[in-house]
């Protein structure tokens, strides 16, 4: 399913989003990958960068979540300006929220960047790691 | 410790108020919205009897002298932690030297400040609230203003995380409604109002006058008029009596209210709904449900289940982040 580069390459994916268990299906082939806690960093953002870049110019960040929970977007409720694609946003702006009850871990923007999706609907389901928003970075 | 660099007047010391000298005509004092207060607290992991600082007027300015946690709720304030902005209900910690503005309220009246234990202010006479009419307790019994520093009782706090916390607060208005809806019980006084005059009561809106503070908020709306031409012997009052003086216009009673008053009372806004007045701005309407013994309490103990509700998550969300960083 996975040569060992691949298998390196999705590990440190897991590690750098924080993701702990991953499970792949594939015609009829079962990969789980499980990483134990101590191998997971501690850092409480560590934005996830794939290798895929927009252009040459630009790289891609992922926004992850930093818990489990539902989301919700910012400016619901909050008193702040909702959120668009396109729109510009500076290193720890809220973007949005990743909520257990009324309690609500804010998603920060770990880099300036431009909004380039438009993320969770309200209500969305997301785990620790998921990825919640992408930022386009210069690099 | 903060520093205040820049404040309106008005801004003040406030817990859960001073109970227990009513007898001798001095009145509670207090925050004006104890439920904003509380969930300050609570984020921080004070207690709820814990100081906070109430402001009604905005912009503040404050700078941290020490890396220190913090928490806001209430009005939507335009809160910024230096450029960053920051949701109406939140708490983090600020770094050395970061400033904290609130920049404008734009909906609700009135902003709670929370610092780690609560605001270090002497207990006076059972309670840190400034008592402005009497000018005692609270910070030197006085409205702050520039210069002034606040120290916060601990400089420990529960875990937070990085990006900081929010929550999210009951509504100040229904869905769909533009005014405020205030549950009443009717008064002693009740039926000596004319029965045209009940009805405009219950079924009309009325408008918050500029003319409004701490100690009551004036009204504007269909007169009311009471049948009597019995002149009333001055008699007990708290928070939440809605008075009316021969203007017939309404007046509600809150937290700064003398202990006495002589107008007649229409009826008392139940304890939970407070709250909804403190947040009310000049020009904006309220209207009054009629409610009885049973269902104030029944919304009383909903407002604590919320409060308990709100701390469990609290709870599980700190138990949660401290496991994935264990």
């Amino acid at each position: 399913m996975l040569n060992s580069s691949e298998l390196k390459s999705l590990l440190g994916a897991m590690r750098a989003s924080r993701v702990t268990t991953l499970e792949v299906k594939n015609k009829g082939q079962h990969l789980r990958l499980v990483l134990s806690a101590s191998v997971v960093p501690s850092t409480p953002v560590t934005p996830f960068t794939p290798q895929l870049a927009i252009s040459p110019d630009v790289m891609n960040v992922c926004v992850s979540s930093l818990t489990i929970g539902t989301f919700l977007r910012r400016g619901i409720d909050d008193g702040l300006p909702l959120l668009e694609v396109g729109m510009r946003v500076t290193t720890g702006e809220v973007l949005g929220y990743v909520c257990h009850g009324p309690v609500r871990v804010i998603v920060d923007a770990p880099a300036d960047g431009v909004i380039s999706n438009e993320g969770p609907d309200d209500g969305a389901v997301l785990g620790l790691g998921d990825v919640v928003f992408e930022l386009e970075v210069a690099p | 410790m903060i520093e205040v660099l820049s404040i309106p007047p008005l801004a003040t010391v406030q817990d859960l108020g001073r109970q227990g000298h009513w007898f001798q005509g001095l009145g509670q004092a207090g925050v004006m919205d104890d439920l904003s207060h509380r969930i300050a607290n609570l984020v921080l992991g004070n207690d709820e009897t814990a100081a906070t600082l109430e402001i009604p007027l905005a912009p503040v300015r404050f700078r941290f002298h020490t890396e220190t946690a913090f928490a806001i709720s209430g009005a939507v304030c335009n809160a910024r932690l230096d450029s960053r902005a920051l949701p109406a209900i939140c708490a983090g910690v600020a770094k050395a030297d970061q400033v904290l503005q609130l920049k404008g309220i734009s909906q609700g009246a009135r902003v709670y400040l929370a610092l780690p234990g609560g605001i270090d202010v002497p207990i006076v006479l059972g309670s840190r609230s400034t008592q402005l009419r009497e000018s005692f307790g609270g910070f030197d019994g006085r409205m702050l203003k520039a210069g002034d520093q606040l120290r916060s009782i601990n400089d420990t706090w529960p875990d937070l995380p990085a990006s900081g916390l929010s929550l999210g607060m009951p509504p100040l208005k229904r869905d769909g409604s533009n005014d405020i809806e205030l549950r009443v019980l009717p008064s002693a006084e009740y039926d000596y109002f004319a029965s045209e005059s009940l009805t405009a009561f219950w079924s009309s809106a009325y408008r918050v006058s500029p003319a409004s503070n701490r100690q009551g908020y004036r009204l504007e709306g269909q007169a009311l008029s009471w049948m009597s031409t019995t002149e009333l012997r001055s008699h007990g009052i708290v928070p939440g009596i809605i008075q009316v003086p021969g203007s017939g216009q309404p007046i509600i009673q809150l937290a700064d209210t003398a202990t006495m008053g002589g107008y007649p009372a229409i009826g008392a806004v139940i304890e939970p709904d407070l709250w909804r007045i403190a947040q009310a701005r000049p020009g904006e309407f309220l209207r009054f449900v009629r409610v009885d013994l049973d269902e104030a309490a029944n919304a009383a103990l909903e407002q604590q289940d919320i409060l308990a509700s709100l701390n469990t998550y609290l709870i599980e969300t700190r138990e949660l982040l401290s496991s994935w960083n264990s």
